[in-house]
């Protein structure tokens, strides 16, 4: 089981041999090789001539002139300066606070709604005693849901008429049709029939 | 100060006037369905008799394209 166990290193690593020491003459006598200009010219596309550069760039603009054409900040008075202010940043007003809480799945939502809305419904036995306002309210919603129903009976009898006058014409147009056809039928036979 | 005094109507049969509610409401639901339905039925209707008036028009043009030909024949 000893697979994994670490395995004792006494190999010695062999140091490199120390550079040999340098006197001053020769540190101070130390010339760097010359750099090697004519080989970069021949590596470079193309020689930078700096006079036709220079003549291609734009005229370099007068600073006395700049001077006189930018006004002076005693020119320019305190409310130009003022109206370069960064303007003030109006916050959202509004009533309702929104919160990051939990995500609801709308069907529990719902369900949460009508267990909310049940419990104002309490049925008890026996009488209950209710107000004459309300108790009022009520005989008028009555007498509301009467007249909305006796015009809904009004609705079906002007919707029975007109499905019976409806009935009435798609009678006659079957009619119609039937005339129709016999007709075609006619003059089929009259252009087609060999004598 | 009698004016003031709040008064209440008794109601013996509290818990069937609930109940015939919920039956009013079941009702008012079914007799939504039906209306739409019925308004299917209708949309449907209108369509077809579109389908009819233009296979009349057809009918129409045909009859026409005959008279036509039989009104003026080729000279032989």
């Amino acid at each position: 089981m000893g697979l994994f166990s670490k395995k004792s290193r006494n190999v010695e690593l062999e140091l490199p041999p120390p550079p040999p020491p340098v006197s001053d003459e020769e540190s101070n006598n130390f010339e760097m090789p010359p750099l090697p200009q004519a080989a970069a010219r021949q590596k470079m596309p193309f020689e930078l001539n700096l006079e036709e550069f220079e003549k291609e760039l734009p005229p370099v603009p007068d600073l006395e002139e700049l001077k006189s054409d930018m006004p002076t900040l005693k020119e320019l008075g305190k409310n130009e300066i003022q109206r370069l202010e960064f303007p003030e940043i109006k916050e959202e007003s509004s009533d309702e606070e929104v919160s990051a809480g939990p995500i609801k799945d709308l069907e529990t939502e719902e369900e949460s709604e009508q267990e909310e809305e049940q419990p104002r419904r309490m049925v008890t036995e026996g009488p209950i005693y209710l107000n004459v306002g309300s108790y009022k309210d009520v005989i008028e919603n009555i007498n509301s849901i009467k007249n909305k129903v006796k015009e809904s009976e009004d609705y079906m009898q002007r919707l029975n008429e007109v499905k019976n006058a409806k009935d009435k014409y798609f009678e006659q147009l079957r009619v119609k049709l039937e005339d129709l056809q016999r007709k075609s039928l006619y003059i089929d036979k009259s252009l087609f029939e060999v004598k | 100060m009698v004016n003031e005094m709040p008064v209440f109507v008794k109601i013996d049969e509290y818990k069937d006037v609930l109940e015939v509610i919920e039956l009013m409401r079941n009702k008012i639901e079914q007799a939504k369905d039906i209306v739409s339905r019925i308004n299917e039925l209708k949309n449907e209707e209108d369509a077809e008799i579109e389908s009819w008036k233009m296979g009349l028009a057809d009918i129409e043009q045909k009859v026409e394209d005959i008279d036509n030909s039989l009104m003026q024949p080729e000279d032989m």
